[in-house]
C-alpha cells in the first residue's frame, strides 16, 4: 500500500540532479526492486520519486581506454550478458545459468559473472540494476562486494557541484548508508585497468538454493600490472561488516609468496581475525559465518585455478 | 461392480469396472486458474465497499490503560474507529477464550486492538497508525516450559469463567488450558526396574519444533455486508464455511438462516483458513457500518501474527526396550506453546496426544499432551495436525535408542511395528482394513535404495533413513457431509457439495466419484464452484484430509438416489415397473424390450408424453454420511476417536556437506497406503506437495521472535520456504498401495497432509547417519549443522573445495 508519490522521469541528469535538488523528499527510482518494497512497507514515504530509467546513457557496460564503465542503470543481467563479460565466459553460460559453483574456467570478471548468477531470480535480474543495488548499501550485496575487491571507483554527479569519483571502498558508510550527498547522483562505476585481470572468482552462501540473500560472500581478484613480476591477489567479502571489505591481512600473506594449500590456511584464518559479524542476523550466525569463510576463501581460489583441488585436502 | 466389496455400491446396472476412478481426469478447475478466470476474494467486485484496517498491539502483555483515536478519526477519509467497547465479542468452538479484539489487555504482539474503516484502503492503514493506546506492561512469558512453571504469569487469569465443552480440561489458575492423558498397564513399574536390570534399556530425550507458518499464496480476508439489522452476508476464503456460519450465527444471536457465508476460490488453505480467522472481526466491524460491505484483508506480514501459525511443540520422552529392541514401555509428555487464544489448537494437541507413540506397539505407557499459554500469536490446525509433532519426537527418539544399542534403525523400527490386533493409544484395535504398514516400510525401502543417485562429491557425505507414520483425522464426531445431484434438461448433472476447494483438487476428485458412481461420463458432471451456505449442502469442515472420503461417501449416496428417480421418470414414460429399467451410463431402456430406449435428457425433468400430459418431477439426489460409531475420550483417553487410519513410511536420502553444514536432499520417499486411488496424478500432487513443505519444515521454516515477543521474520524474505530452484535434483517418489476401506469411497481413505508426517524427522535421522551428529530440534539449517559440527564433530573440514 503506497502512499501517494510526485513521479517524474527526467531524460537526462542534469534534470535528474534539478529534480532531486528542487524536491527535498524525493528518492530516485532504477529498477525499484528495493526501493518498491521499502515504499510498500511504508519504510519510506517519498514525496516524489525520479525515474532514472527515461535517461538511456545510464545504461551502458562499455570498454573505455583505461577502464570499464558500468552504468548505473545496467541490470543484473546486462551484466550476465554483456558483450564484453560474455565474450570471455565460457559458452556453457549461455541462456540457463549454471549454478556458481561451476568448475568453469573463470576470465578477469568472473566474480561480477558469479554474482549475477546467484543474484534472486530470472525476474528480478532482469529488473533490478547495479546503481541502485549500490546505492541500496547492503552489506552482502553480491556486486558490492565484488566490485570492492575489483577496485572500482563509483562516478557521482551532482547539482551544482562538479562530478565526483569516489573508490568504492569509501563510498559505503553502513548499512542503507553511502557517501553521497543529498542531490547526488550514482551514475556507474568504472573498474580501473581491466585487460590486467587474470581471473577472479565470487562464492556465497545461502539459507536456501532458491531465491534468497547471501548470508556471506567473498570475492577474490588477481590481477598483473604490466612490468610486475607477479600478479597480486586483492579480495573483499560480504555480510561479515556493515559494509563490503577486504582483507588486506589475508591479501598480504596471499601476496607474500606463492600460493600454497598451506599460504590458504594462513589467509583463511587472517581473513576472518578481526571479524566480529553482528549477532542479530537473520541470515546466520557469527560463529556460522566464521567459520565457513576459510572454506569460501579457497573454494574461490581452487575456482580460479589458484590452488589445485587435489591440494586442499 | 467394483473390484472389491463395498458396504453402499452404487446401483449396479451395467456397470462392470471403475471406469472414472483411477484415472488421472485433468483438474476441473485448470482452465479458469491458469487463465485467470478463477476469481478469489480479493478479485470480487463491490459497490459502495468501505476497507477496514487493524492497529495492532505492539506489546506481548500488557494493560490497556487508554486508547487515542482522535487522531485516525480526524483523518480524511476514515469513517470510524472501532475497538472492543463496542465491539465485545468473545468466541470460541471449544473454549470462549477469543475476544475478537483486546479488551482491558493484550495477550501478544500483533492482537487486534482497534479497527480503523476508511472509503480507502490507504486512508484505513494510515488511520491504523494513528491509534495510540497507553500500555501498562505485564510480565510476558514465551516459552513453554516458563509458561508452565509454578507462578508463571498468567495469559488468562479468567480461565475458569470461560464457556467450555464437556470433553475439554481446562486448568484455571495454570496456563494449561487442556490435557488429553491415557495410560495403560504399569510403565512406572518397567522404568524402576531399568534401575536394576541390564535387560531393560531406557533412554530419555526432549525434541523441539518451532511456531511455524502456512506460508498460503492467498491472504485471509473477508468482505461482510448487512442488509438488515438481522441479515449477513460474508464473502471469505475460509476452509469450513458452514462453521464459519455457525460462528457468526451464535456471535450475533440471529438465526442461521440469516447468515450467509460464501466462499469463492481460494488460494491454499493448509489448515490456515480452518475454523474461523479473520470472518468474525470483519463481520462485527460491518455490523456498525449498516448497507455497506466492509473489506479486512491482511497483508503478507499480518498472515504471520494475524491468523494462526502451527506447531510449537516441545515433547519429552522416556521409552524402555528389551535387548532386542523392542518396545516394552513408554512415557511421553507434549507440551505445545499454544500462544494467547486457546481454542484454534485446543485439538490439535488433543490429536497428538492420540498418536503419542507413532506406529508402534507399546505394552505399557503413559502419555499426555498438554495446551499451555504463552505470550505469542496462537498456534491452530496446519497440514498434519499433531502428527508431524509425534512423529518428529518418536522418529528422532528411535534413532538415538537405535544408535545407542547398536541396532539397525530400520530393524528396530520394523520389530515394533502396529500390527492388526495391536492397539492404538486410544485403545482402538489396529484392523487389517485399515492397510499395511510393513508393506509401506518395504516398499519404501525399496524406492529409497533404487539406483541412479550421483556418489557424494568430495567433501561431502551421504546418510538415509526410514521413518514409517501414520495419520488419522481428528474432528468431531458428529463431522457429517452432503451432497446433491441435480439432473438438468440436457442430461448433465450439476453437483453441489459443501466441502471447499482450495487448491487441493476436491472438485475433480469428487467429479469423478460422480461420475464413477452415476456411470456417466465425466464431462456431463459439473461440481458447482465455490460454496455458498444459502444453497450448498452441509459439510462439518474442509480439513484433517477428509473431503474426499466424507463427501465422496455423500456423493455416492446421492447418487444412487438420483439413479432411482431417474428410473422412475424413465418407467413412467414406457409404461414399465422401475425395476424394469435398463441403464448403462448414457443410455436407459425397458428391459423387456431393448428396442425402447429414451436419453437421459427425456425424463430428466419429468415424463412428458405425446398428448402434452407430465408426470414425475425433477431428477435430483441428495446424499449424506456421518463417520459412525465416534464417540469422546473416557477419563483414561480411551474411545473410538479416530474414525479412519493411513499408515505410511517415509524416506530421505541426503549429502552434507562437512565444510559448510549444507544439507542436499537427493531423495524423498513416500508409500502410503491409500485404499483407492481417484487420480493418480492428483494423489501424487498432494503427496508431493505435503513432502516438499515437509522438507521446509525440515531444513528452513521457523517464525524466530525477539526477547519481547514480536516476529522477526513475518515476510517471505527471511522466513524461507522451499522454492523449484530447491527441487531441482530432488528425486521424488510416491507410491501408493491399495488396501480398500470399506468405508471409504471405491475403498479410497485419506492422503492429504500425510507426505508431510515423516519427511523432517527422515531427513534428521539421515543426518546422523551421515555425520553421527544428533539434531533434535527442527529446522536444521547449515547453519545449525555446522555450529554442531564444530561442537561435536565430525570436524568441519575448511580447506576442501568442492567444483
Amino acid at each position: 500500500m503506497f502512499e501517494p508519490y510526485r513521479y517524474f522521469r527526467p531524460s537526462t541528469i542534469g534534470e535528474a540532479s534539478r529534480l532531486l535538488a528542487f524536491n527535498p523528499t524525493a528518492m530516485l527510482l532504477a529498477g525499484g526492486t528495493d526501493l518498491l518494497v521499502k515504499m510498500r512497507e511504508r519504510a519510506v514515504t517519498p514525496g516524489a520519486v525520479v525515474d532514472l530509467k527515461g535517461i538511456p546513457e545510464l545504461r551502458s557496460i562499455r570498454r573505455q581506454k583505461h577502464n570499464l564503465h558500468l552504468g548505473a542503470l545496467s541490470t543484473v543481467s546486462d551484466i550476465l550478458v554483456s558483450g564484453q563479460l560474455a565474450a570471455r565466459s565460457s559458452p556453457s553460460h549461455a541462456g540457463h545459468p549454471p549454478p556458481p559453483s561451476t568448475t568453469a574456467p573463470t576470465t578477469g570478471l568472473g566474480c561480477l559473472l558469479d554474482a549475477a548468477r546467484s543474484f534472486a531470480c530470472f525476474e528480478i535480474r532482469n529488473r533490478a540494476t547495479l546503481g541502485g543495488n549500490l546505492a541500496n548499501a547492503s552489506p552482502g550485496a553480491d556486486l558490492s562486494v565484488c566490485l570492492v575487491a575489483l577496485d572500482a571507483v563509483a562516478l557521482v554527479a551532482g547539482h551544482d557541484s562538479p562530478g565526483r569519483r569516489i573508490p568504492l571502498a569509501d563510498f559505503f558508510r553502513g548499512p542503507g548508508r553511502t557517501a553521497l550527498e543529498p542531490g547526488e547522483i550514482l551514475l556507474g562505476v568504472e573498474v580501473p585497468q581491466p585487460e590486467e585481470l587474470r581471473c577472479s572468482a565470487y562464492q556465497r552462501l545461502s539459507r536456501t538454493t532458491g531465491m534468497d540473500l547471501a548470508s556471506v560472500g567473498i570475492a577474490v581478484v588477481q590481477r598483473r600490472a604490466p612490468g610486475t613480476s607477479r600478479p597480486r591477489i586483492s579480495l573483499a567479502m560480504g555480510a561479515v561488516a556493515p559494509t563490503p571489505i577486504r582483507s588486506p591481512a589475508a591479501e598480504a600473506i596471499l601476496n607474500a609468496a606463492p600460493i600454497t594449500p598451506s599460504t590458504a590456511v594462513l589467509a583463511g584464518e587472517a581473513l576472518t581475525r578481526d571479524l566480529s559479524p553482528r549477532a542479530s542476523s537473520l541470515r546466520a550466525s557469527p560463529e556460522y559465518k566464521l567459520a565457513v569463510l576459510p572454506h569460501l576463501l579457497a573454494r574461490a581460489l581452487g575456482r580460479m585455478g589458484l590452488l589445485a583441488a587435489e591440494h586442499m585436502s | 461392480m467394483s473390484r472389491h466389496p463395498s458396504k453402499a455400491g452404487p446401483d449396479s446396472g451395467g456397470l462392470a469396472e471403475l471406469r472414472c476412478v483411477g484415472r488421472s481426469a485433468p483438474r476441473v478447475d485448470a482452465r479458469e486458474k491458469t487463465t485467470g478466470a478463477a476469481a478469489f476474494l480479493d478479485d470480487l467486485p463491490f459497490a459502495g465497499l468501505l476497507h477496514a484496517a487493524i492497529h495492532r498491539s505492539t506489546r506481548p502483555h500488557a494493560l490497556i490503560q487508554d486508547l487515542h483515536t482522535q487522531d485516525a478519526r480526524a483523518l480524511p477519509g476514515v469513517v470510524d474507529v472501532l475497538c472492543a467497547e463496542q465491539l465485545p465479542f468473545r468466541i470460541g468452538e471449544c473454549l470462549r477464550d477469543h475476544a475478537v479484539l483486546a479488551g482491558g489487555k493484550v495477550r501478544y504482539v500483533g492482537e487486534p486492538v482497534a479497527v480503523v474503516v476508511a472509503l480507502d484502503a490507504l486512508a484505513a492503514r494510515r488511520g491504523a497508525e494513528l491509534v495510540r493506546p497507553r500500555y501498562h506492561d505485564l510480565p510476558a512469558v514465551f516459552d513453554v516450559d516458563e509458561a508452565m512453571a509454578p507462578g508463571a504469569p498468567l495469559v488468562h487469569p479468567d480461565l475458569a469463567s470461560y464457556r467450555v465443552l464437556p470433553s475439554y480440561h481446562p486448568s484455571p489458575g495454570t496456563n494449561v488450558f487442556h490435557s488429553y492423558r491415557a495410560s495403560r498397564g504399569d510403565p512406572d513399574a518397567i522404568f524402576r526396574r531399568s534401575d536394576s536390570s541390564r535387560a531393560v534399556f531406557v533412554h530419555r530425550g526432549t525434541y523441539d519444533l518451532p511456531h511455524i507458518a502456512h506460508a498460503q499464496l492467498e491472504p485471509h480476508g473477508a468482505v461482510a455486508l448487512w442488509t438488515g439489522p438481522r441479515d449477513l452476508t460474508t464473502w471469505c476464503c475460509a476452509q469450513s464455511p458452514h462453521l464459519v456460519r455457525k460462528v457468526l450465527a451464535e456471535m450475533f444471536q440471529i438465526p442461521m438462516t440469516r447468515v450467509r457465508v460464501v466462499v469463492p476460490y481460494i488460494g491454499g488453505g493448509f489448515g490456515g483458513k480452518s475454523d474461523t480467522t479473520v470472518e468474525p472481526l470483519a463481520a462485527a466491524v460491518a455490523r456498525a457500518m449498516p448497507g455497506r460491505p466492509v473489506k479486512l484483508l491482511l497483508s503478507r506480514e499480518e498472515m504471520f501474527f494475524g491468523t494462526l501459525l502451527g506447531r510449537g511443540c516441545r515433547a519429552r520422552l522416556e521409552t524402555a526396550h528389551d535387548p532386542r529392541g523392542r518396545l516394552l514401555a513408554a512415557r511421553a509428555l507434549l507440551a505445545f506453546a499454544c500462544g494467547a487464544c486457546g481454542d484454534y489448537g485446543i485439538n490439535v494437541v488433543e490429536g497428538a496426544g492420540h498418536v503419542a507413540l507413532g506406529p508402534y506397539r507399546v505394552p505399557h505407557f503413559k502419555v499426555e499432551s498438554r495446551a499451555v499459554y504463552t505470550n505469542t500469536p496462537f498456534i491452530g490446525a496446519f497440514r498434519g495436525y499433531g502428527h508431524p509433532e509425534v512423529h518428529w519426537a518418536m522418529e528422532r527418539h528411535l534413532d538415538h535408542v537405535a544408535q545407542r544399542m547398536g541396532l539397525d534403525p530400520t530393524e528396530l523400527r520394523r520389530i515394533n511395528l502396529l500390527a492388526p490386533g495391536d492397539e492404538h493409544v486410544t485403545g482402538q484395535l489396529v484392523e487389517p482394513e485399515h492397510g499395511d504398514l510393513s508393506a509401506c516400510l518395504d516398499a519404501a525401502s525399496s524406492q529409497l535404495s533404487q539406483p541412479g543417485l550421483p556418489p557424494p562429491e568430495p567433501g561431502w557425505r551421504r546418510g538415509s533413513a526410514l521413518c514409517p507414520m501414520m495419520k488419522a483425522p481428528v474432528m468431531a464426531t458428529n463431522a457429517s457431509s452432503a451432497a446433491s445431484l441435480r439432473m438438468n434438461g440436457d442430461g448433465t448433472v450439476d453437483l453441489s457439495v459443501g466441502g471447499t476447494e482450495m487448491g487441493q483438487g476436491s472438485a475433480t476428485a469428487l467429479t469423478q466419484l460422480a461420475s464413477q458412481a452415476l456411470g456417466m461420463p465425466l464431462e456431463k458432471i459439473r461440481c458447482t464452484p465455490g460454496v455458498d451456505t444459502a444453497h450448498s449442502p452441509y459439510e462439518w469442515q474442509s480439513v484433517g484430509s477428509t473431503t474426499t472420503w466424507k463427501v465422496g461417501q455423500a456423493i455416492r449416496a446421492a447418487a444412487s438416489q438420483l439413479l432411482q428417480a431417474l428410473k422412475t421418470n424413465a418407467a413412467l414414460r414406457l409404461s414399465v415397473p422401475p425395476d424394469q429399467v435398463g441403464w448403462d451410463g448414457s443410455t436407459l431402456w425397458d428391459l423387456r424390450d431393448p428396442s425402447r430406449r429414451l436419453e437421459p435428457a427425456e425424463v430428466a425433468l419429468n415424463a412428458l408424453f405425446q398428448d402434452g400430459s407430465a408426470l414425475g418431477g425433477p431428477v435430483a439426489g441428495w446424499g449424506t454420511f456421518t463417520p459412525s460409531g465416534l464417540n469422546h475420550p473416557d477419563a483414561n483417553g480411551q474411545g473410538r476417536l479416530a474414525a479412519e487410519w493411513t499408515f505410511g513410511c517415509q524416506g530421505a536420502v541426503i549429502d552434507v556437506d562437512l565444510a559448510t553444514g549444507r544439507i542436499r536432499v537427493l531423495r524423498l520417499v513416500t508409500a502410503l497406503d491409500v485404499g483407492r486411488v481417484v487420480n493418480p496424478r492428483l494423489a501424487r500432487g498432494q503427496v508431493v506437495g505435503a513432502m516438499v513443505q515437509g522438507l521446509g519444515a525440515a531444513t528452513m521454516e521457523r517464525v524466530i521472535y525477539d526477547s519481547q515477543g514480536r516476529i522477526r521474520n513475518a515476510g517471505l524474505s527471511d522466513y524461507k520456504i522451499p522454492t523449484p530452484k530447491d527441487l531441482a535434483d530432488v528425486d521424488l517418489r510416491v507410491v501408493f498401495l491399495e488396501t480398500p476401506f470399506p468405508d471409504g469411497p471405491f475403498g479410497a481413505r485419506c492422503l492429504a497432509e500425510h507426505g508431510l508426517v515423516s519427511v523432517p524427522p527422515a531427513i534428521a535421522n539421515a543426518l546422523r547417519q551421515a555425520t553421527g551428529l544428533h539434531m533434535d530440534s527442527l529446522p536444521i539449517t547449515a547453519d545449525s549443522v555446522l555450529c554442531a559440527m564444530l561442537k561435536h564433530g565430525p570436524q568441519p573440514d575448511r580447506h576442501t573445495t568442492n567444483p
